[in-house]
């Protein structure tokens, strides 16, 4: 795979979802790095991995990790996407919110430093065992959501 | 440095957020005499002005009320729907009466923003007081500022909120103004907020912020545009000539072949003929940024002078003889130069018969609006 390719994929605030690019890849680094970006949140990666990333590179695992997170609850307090997207300021937390407007309609309240989550306009990438990954089996993986709408089922049945 | 423009896309989409807000009805808990056709009261006397006596130790949340014009939000969405993804910020002129800012109208300021950030520079700050010594009442003058969220909401930011609580512990009664310009036109009604911080508590570094009730009015000349039918209608073409970018770019590459060849030329010379006509490397610097202004002028004044798009190239003549051709070239080199020079004088004077046209068309336009009155 083209590295420019791989550059303007990063560097493009629309896009977030590399599944397809993943899948095609045949080179080990890439593919590693791809695999990061579709299924895998900063708070994920071994320490000695986030070191190694670019600012490019970092910045959209924390738009991703956002949407990890806005995909467990519908409101989220400032102080977990400090958290969860590794950053320290309100500042910077506000400026990572109004990033994921493209990909989730928010409600931003400073003052109660949170955000609520009005409409989901699109989902990360989902695995599906099409490849080795390099970390732990992703969360959002099709055996999980497989499992999670059955428990669902048998809820509203039961 | 430019003021709000009006550019014909915005100016499109505000126009017909008008026509779709003009037909909702909303309530008005002011007096006034509201128009059946629209909405939007109809404020002829405004508010009395009563000073804010900042020295008074006042209720922090003082201000609940905003009156704002109908100018100054087009004016606001429009400047916001220009900006596009980019966040624009401007201010907002008018007074303060009892517990109500009134917003009368708004400029915008030359800032260079970002899709999450807007900032005011020294050069922002000149502006702003060169425009209220020029175009603002004395007895109006700046109660707050006005930026917008596109695509994400009216809400103060944390870096919204250090501004607007510098600003009104420095110059009260200040006000923030945010507008949304992409959900005022996907939901085709004006999403805006006005703001106010209150004073942190217990050192807290968090600065609490409170909206305040907004509501617009016009006047009754503003009912009257929105009514006005132009029977008489301005021919786009006078306006907007299909020939002219492409005549300006003509000329432009015209000016710009011959810096080419006069560049070739002194290297030619150089390599020929020691000793003699050296024009150095700054000074063809200048000559590019000559040749940029005498381009942005020309577009303007042409009009008026004969010479007005001439001045920057006849300067160039006098100062360094550009255009004569200089007595040591080979007479190829002659000859491309002359030909540059005529295609150039051809280009320009058909550029200027257009302008030329334009203008005695709209002075016929202007005589006849004159006549009729």
């Amino acid at each position: 795979m083209m590295r420019e390719l791989l550059r303007n994929l990063i560097e493009d605030k629309t896009v977030i979802n590399y599944k397809k690019w993943w899948m095609e890849c045949k080179d080990a680094q890439e593919t590693k790095l791809l695999a990061i970006l579709c299924f895998y949140d900063i708070d994920d990666l071994p320490e000695e991995t986030t070191a190694g990333l670019d600012k490019f590179v970092l910045d959209k695992l924390r738009v991703l990790s956002l949407l990890s997170l806005c995909e467990l609850s519908t409101e989220v307090n400032y102080q977990e996407i400090k958290e969860k997207c590794d950053l320290k300021t309100d500042g910077e937390v506000e400026k990572l919110l109004i990033r994921a407007e493209l990909f989730v309609d928010l409600k931003i309240d400073s003052v109660a430093r949170r955000a609520t989550v009005l409409e989901y306009k699109i989902s990360r990438d989902v695995y599906s065992g099409e490849k080795g990954v390099p970390f732990h089996t992703p969360v959002r993986s099709k055996i999980n959501i497989l499992s999670a709408l059955i428990n669902w089922r048998s809820s509203l049945t039961d | 440095m430019s003021s709000i423009k009006f550019h014909e896309k915005s100016l499109k989409e505000v126009t017909r957020w008008i026509q779709a807000n003009e037909d909702i009805n909303t309530e008005t808990s002011l007096s006034s005499s509201s128009d059946s056709s629209t909405t939007i009261p109809v404020i002829d006397h405004l508010p009395a002005r009563i000073p804010y006596a900042t020295d008074l130790k006042r209720n922090p949340c003082h201000f609940q009320k905003c009156l704002i014009s109908r100018l100054a939000t087009t004016k606001m969405l429009s400047h916001a729907v220009d900006g596009g993804d980019i966040e624009v910020m401007g201010m907002l002129v008018g007074y303060t009466s009892n517990d109500m800012i009134v917003v009368k109208d708004c400029y915008s300021l030359p800032v260079q923003g970002t899709e999450t950030r807007v900032n005011a520079h020294m050069e922002s700050y000149e502006y702003m007081v060169q425009y209220l010594d020029a175009f603002v009442t004395k007895e109006d003058k700046i109660v707050g500022w006005y930026h917008s969220h596109p695509g994400y909401g009216c809400w103060l930011s944390n870096i919204d909120i250090q501004t607007q609580s510098l600003n009104q512990n420095y110059q009260d009664p200040y006000l923030a103004i945010v507008v949304d310009p992409k959900k005022s036109l996907s939901g085709n009604t004006l999403d805006i907020g006005a703001f106010r911080t209150l004073p942190s508590k217990d050192n807290n570094e968090h600065v609490d912020y409170y909206p305040l009730n907004i509501q617009l009015y016009q006047n009754s000349l503003d009912v009257n545009i929105s009514k006005l039918k132009l029977k008489f209608k301005v021919d786009p073409a006078i306006q907007n000539n299909p020939n002219e970018p492409e005549l300006m770019k003509e000329l432009h590459e015209c000016v710009e072949n011959w810096f080419h060849a006069k560049k070739v030329m002194k290297s030619t010379v150089g390599f020929n003929a020691i000793g003699s006509t050296v024009v150095n490397e700054t000074e063809i610097g200048n000559e590019d940024f000559t040749h940029e202004r005498s381009n942005s002028i020309s577009s303007t004044s042409s009009l008026t002078t004969r010479h007005t798009t001439d001045v920057e190239m006849d300067d160039q003549e006098s100062a360094q003889s550009s255009l004569d051709i200089p007595a040591n070239v080979i007479p190829g080199m002659q000859f491309q130069e002359a030909e540059i020079k005529h295609e150039y004088e051809l280009k320009k004077k058909k550029l200027l018969l257009l302008k030329v046209k334009q203008y005695q068309k709209l002075r016929t336009y202007r005589q006849l609006f004159n006549a009729s009155e």
